[in-house]
């Protein structure tokens, strides 16, 4: 009976897992007029990503409307959400037909995919990335839920929410020895639920509290990642083997990995919908439709409810966007504009990343060679990201190299300069030195738009080998 | 393999023979060992540092060995090393200290036992006020695998002590140690941590060499053998020849982070499968405190008071929280002295690593002596210093006057009986409900009066109410009992009783005289922890 009852329920977690991902695939599938390779691929994580959303908003609609917590409820809410949205896809797609975003066509990229060595890289990836997923299983599935933050915060206000059976407040730190033997107090109550809904989502799929397997959703995000990661290269004109090692490059990452097993923190969320709005960002610069700014939308609000810090990146995202559409020296220009600026709110003393942050962050630089010495453990001494940021210098040089010639890469690389820019500046002249000087967050921050660094250095290195590497080859291989 | 892809890769291996030769004459030359090989560094932790003999406890500057009064022998403090470490590798081992140490006269054990049973001792030289050190080269059957250390203090002690750190400084290694070493890290997989989440490293302390940082050298001076000396080149592309090196870089970092995950995924199956949820919480790290919460989920039954979890350690305390699930759980590391007056009757307090917070046992009453039952003072005899008499509901009753908090006063001595009372205050606010300030007092001889006992009460309404606090009574000393009100607050007592405490095991908890303390009964108790009820 017990074994009966644990297979139920891990069938129950499957299926509410499958369920809102199917409905998200739809959605994406009817609202994305794309055509070619990595359509599919992209459809799937995209769709991933939207059944996350859709899990975490059936929740608190069904406990705003008195409907309580459980499986059928959820399900009732989560189809007429679903439902809703694709209907609504349906009508999109079928009153604009919007015209079609046809995926890059690169004969050399077509030539490479049938070279032995290249369906032989393939299979090697395909078999490294499989094995990775599999070894994350049985923490992913066994461990009850592992780090600090993850059960500190987010499961157990899950774990409340379930064991009380409806969404109730928590009261801030500060009301501890006050508050009535009813309520709960917490630290950082000002963070977002999304991460906590989606626990419970999977702890409703269950029927019982079991914090082992409430972190079924992090294995979907990972693999909405490299979906994501795939289908945009593919999109981008990549041939199999190089998507294959953008998604080999991301699940390879020690953070990506141990984010996974270790299941239970937001920045797995904020990574995700920072590569959702990339992708729209992408697409955006390609075919310049209303639709990817759709997708772009999506990334930063989600990334706003998965984090109380997910929202700091909206400068960085709506620079991007802007950046995207104007000319390099235009971009110049305004670069300087940007440093007069900054000194002249030097000079008048007004500060504001202060202003932004709603005073939490501010001007503040401590300790910024403790804070230097603690980003160059996380980027060059520790096992966080292998190579990935001694190999970043060069990367940015084939990227700066072929950015002329591909607007989609000369998106990326923006995008990635000013990530790249505010997390570092950030760490060096603000509180969270001490953050980057003690080791517990840099990292984390570097895993939020690493993706997006994966996508921008696949891209790079492959326009990189295909018109001064391949181009030998493929002249030398037609000789023969 | 064909001859060509022999050049290559000699520039590749030759790489690595320089790289290694060149860091192992590095480290082995002159003093540089002491540069590159890692202190191991061993902080104050909850559980690995324990008194043998004495009293003392983690607080915010470290371990604090509060002692046993003067005449205490001695006083021992065992600290389990994180992991075995080889006597042989370790050279100086230094001590420190807050501020206070210089002239005490202290020694440094040693045990390779598991369970400490026996140990070595040396006497610990004190170079300044907070630093102490231990040079191993001189001490004799420095030897074996260290698991424990441990601090003895001869003689008794007034003062608390504080020790921050331990500092186990490496020995200068020989050439095939050092290889060893080398190679031991490389393998070495450590399980997860808590910091896991936020970097992954070689293992638990800092290692000699990283192997992101190695294997980057490697593969750019192999890149760099490769684009400088032509015959390495042996005509293959520029884009290969790089790509080779940081390819097979990333591989094997990749491989190794893979064998690292696999033994991971290893320890996570054996220890949790087939487990049912329960079963993998009682197995974890902290099955102890799950332990205790489960436990008192057994003893409270149904009910859910109010529970505060106390311990310096704020990762204990919020464990305990995350275990009581939806029973609501408040944590502090704040004194109790601070925040004792907020405990209301029937709440719960889980002691968790509390230091300061001290427990008398109370003498249950002699049996020889009499009870005359309760006590009840007449409303001249119980006013305050601020107090009025005005008639409500056609009796009177104190009335706290306007510009003044003092409502109620009244002394009595410590007769009939030594042992647990209870004071019973009747109090009614106006319309709007006000707060209070119950305090029990004592005094002995021409001593000082010292707080025994407060509690801030919610006065709620017109309606009379009768609030309780348990305090403890010794023979002959003088006993007060006051309640202060909010100035300009409607406030008044009907009536003062107190009587003794039917109570069985009680306790009287506090942080140090003068600061009040509180009487609680033990519901449960562990290694880990106690659970009190508050009387």
């Amino acid at each position: 009976m017990v074994a009966e009852a644990g297979l139920l329920a891990h069938l129950n977690l499957l299926l509410l897992h499958l369920l809102p991902w199917a409905l998200g695939i739809g959605t994406v599938w009817l609202l994305l007029p794309l055509n070619g390779p990595g359509r599919l691929t992209l459809s799937l994580g995209l769709g991933a990503a939207l059944a996350a959303a859709l899990m975490a908003i059936s929740i608190r609609l069904a406990d705003l409307a008195g409907l309580g917590l459980g499986i059928w409820q959820n399900l009732f809410v989560v189809f007429l959400l679903g439902g809703a949205m694709m209907a609504l896809a349906a009508v999109v797609h079928f009153s604009l037909r919007s015209e079609t975003c046809e995926a890059v066509r690169d004969e050399r990229a077509a030539e490479f995919g049938c070279w032995p060595v290249a369906r032989v890289l393939v299979w090697v990836l395909v078999a490294l990335v499989s094995v990775r997923l599999i070894f994350l299983l049985p923490d992913l599935l066994l461990r009850p839920v592992f780090p600090w933050d993850a059960w500190k915060l987010w499961a157990w206000k899950a774990r409340v929410w379930f064991e009380v059976g409806e969404l109730v407040q928590f009261a801030p730190a500060s009301a501890w020895q006050t508050a009535g033997p009813e309520e709960f107090v917490m630290e950082g109550v000002d963070h977002p639920d999304l991460v906590s809904l989606i626990m419970l989502w999977s702890a409703i799929a269950i029927g019982a509290w079991d914090d082992s397997l409430i972190g079924f959703a992090w294995l979907m995000a990972g693999m909405s990642a490299g979906l994501m990661v795939f289908g945009l290269l593919r999109h981008l004109g990549t041939p199999v083997a190089m998507a294959w090692l953008g998604v080999y490059s991301l699940i390879s990452a020690p953070m990506v990995s141990t984010h996974i097993a270790l299941f239970g923190y937001a920045d797995m969320w904020v990574m995700l919908y920072f590569l959702v709005f990339s992708v729209g960002l992408v697409l955006w610069v390609r075919c310049r439709a209303w639709w990817p700014l759709v997708v772009m939308v999506l990334g930063v609000v989600m990334m706003a409810l998965a984090k109380d810090t997910g929202i700091y990146w909206l400068p960085v995202m709506v620079s991007a966007w802007l950046g995207v559409m104007l000319s390099n020296r235009v971009l110049l220009v305004l670069l300087v504009a940007g440093g007069l600026l900054a000194a002249g709110f030097a000079a008048v003393g007004f500060d504001p990343l202060a202003w932004l942050s709603s005073g939490r962050y501010g001007l503040d630089p401590r300790e910024p060679v403790a804070a230097l010495q603690g980003i160059g453990r996380h980027m060059f001494t520790w096992l966080d990201w292998h190579l990935a940021w001694y190999l970043l210098p060069a990367i940015i040089v084939l990227a700066l190299m072929q950015a002329g010639k591909m607007p989609e890469l000369r998106g990326l690389l923006v995008l990635s300069l000013l990530a790249l820019a505010v997390a570092l500046g950030g760490f060096l002249v603000t509180r969270a030195a001490e953050y980057a000087a003690d080791g517990t967050l840099f990292s984390r921050i570097l895993l939020q738009f690493y993706p997006v660094l994966v996508l921008l250095s696949v891209l790079a290195l492959w326009r990189w080998l295909r018109d001064r590497f391949f181009a030998e080859l493929v002249d030398a291989h037609a000789m023969d | 393999m064909p001859m060509q892809w022999t050049r290559p890769l000699a520039a590749m291996a030759l790489a690595a023979v320089l790289l290694w030769s060149g860091f192992t004459t590095f480290v082995l030359l002159g003093d540089n060992y002491q540069r590159v090989l890692p202190v191991i560094e061993v902080v104050p932790d909850v559980v690995d540092w324990q008194m043998l003999d004495g009293e003392g406890a983690l607080d915010e500057d470290g371990f604090a060995i509060l002692g046993a009064g003067r005449r205490a022998h001695a006083l021992v403090l065992a600290i389990r090393l994180p992991r075995p470490v080889d006597a042989a590798t370790i050279e100086r081992i230094e001590l420190f200290f807050k501020p206070g140490v210089q002239h005490r006269r202290m020694r440094l054990g040693w045990s390779a036992s598991t369970t400490f049973p026996s140990r070595r001792m040396e006497p610990i030289e004190m170079l300044s006020d907070t630093r102490g050190v231990v040079n191993t080269s001189w001490v004799p059957n420095w030897e074996g695998e260290l698991r424990f250390l441990a601090l003895e203090l001869v003689g008794g002690l007034s003062d608390p002590i504080t020790m921050q750190r331990i500092e186990m400084t490496p020995a200068r290694p020989g050439f095939l140690e050092l290889q060893s070493r080398l190679l031991g890290e490389w393998f070495e997989f450590p399980p997860w941590t808590q910091r896991s989440a936020h970097h992954t490293r070689v293992s638990l302390q800092r290692e000699i060499l990283s192997p992101v940082t190695a294997v980057a050298a490697w593969a750019g001076l192999s890149i760099l053998l490769l684009l400088v000396v032509p015959w390495f080149r042996a005509g293959f592309p520029l884009a290969a020849l790089v790509l080779v090196p940081v390819a097979a870089g990333w591989l094997a970092l990749d491989l190794r982070w893979q064998a690292d995950l696999a033994g991971k995924a290893w320890r996570a199956a054996g220890s949790f499968a087939g487990s049912d949820w329960r079963e993998k919480h009682e197995s974890e790290f902290d099955g102890e405190l799950f332990r205790l919460v489960e436990d008192l989920r057994d003893v409270v039954g149904e009910q859910r008071p109010r529970l505060f979890a106390v311990g310096y350690g704020e990762f204990w305390r919020l464990r305990a929280r995350y275990h009581a699930g939806a029973w609501p759980v408040r944590t502090t590391d704040r004194k109790l002295r601070r925040w004792v007056s907020d405990l209301r009757e029937g709440d719960l307090l889980m002691l968790l690593d509390a230091p300061g917070i001290e427990r008398m046992a109370l003498r249950k009453p002699e049996d020889h002596q009499v009870d005359t039952g309760p006590r009840d003072w007449s409303m001249d005899e119980m006013a305050g210093a601020h107090a009025g008499l005005v008639e409500v509901d056609g009796r009177e009753v104190l009335a706290l006057q306007p510009g003044g908090r003092q409502l109620l006063r009244t002394a009595f001595p410590g007769v009939p009986a030594s042992g647990v009372h209870v004071a019973k205050v009747s109090l009614a606010a106006g319309p709007e409900s006000t707060t209070a300030l119950l305090r029990l007092r004592r005094r002995a001889g021409d001593e000082d009066w010292i707080n025994l006992v407060e509690r801030s009460l919610v006065v709620d309404g017109p309606e009379f109410r009768t609030h309780r606090l348990a305090f403890p009574i010794e023979r002959g000393g003088m006993y007060e009992v006051t309640v202060f009100g909010k100035e300009g607050a409607e406030l008044y007592a009907a009536g003062l009783q107190v009587d003794s405490l039917e109570s069985g095991d009680v306790v009287y908890l506090f942080s140090g005289p003068p600061a009040a303390g509180v009487m609680a009964r033990p519901i449960l108790e562990r290694q880990i922890g106690s659970v009190y009820e508050i009387l």
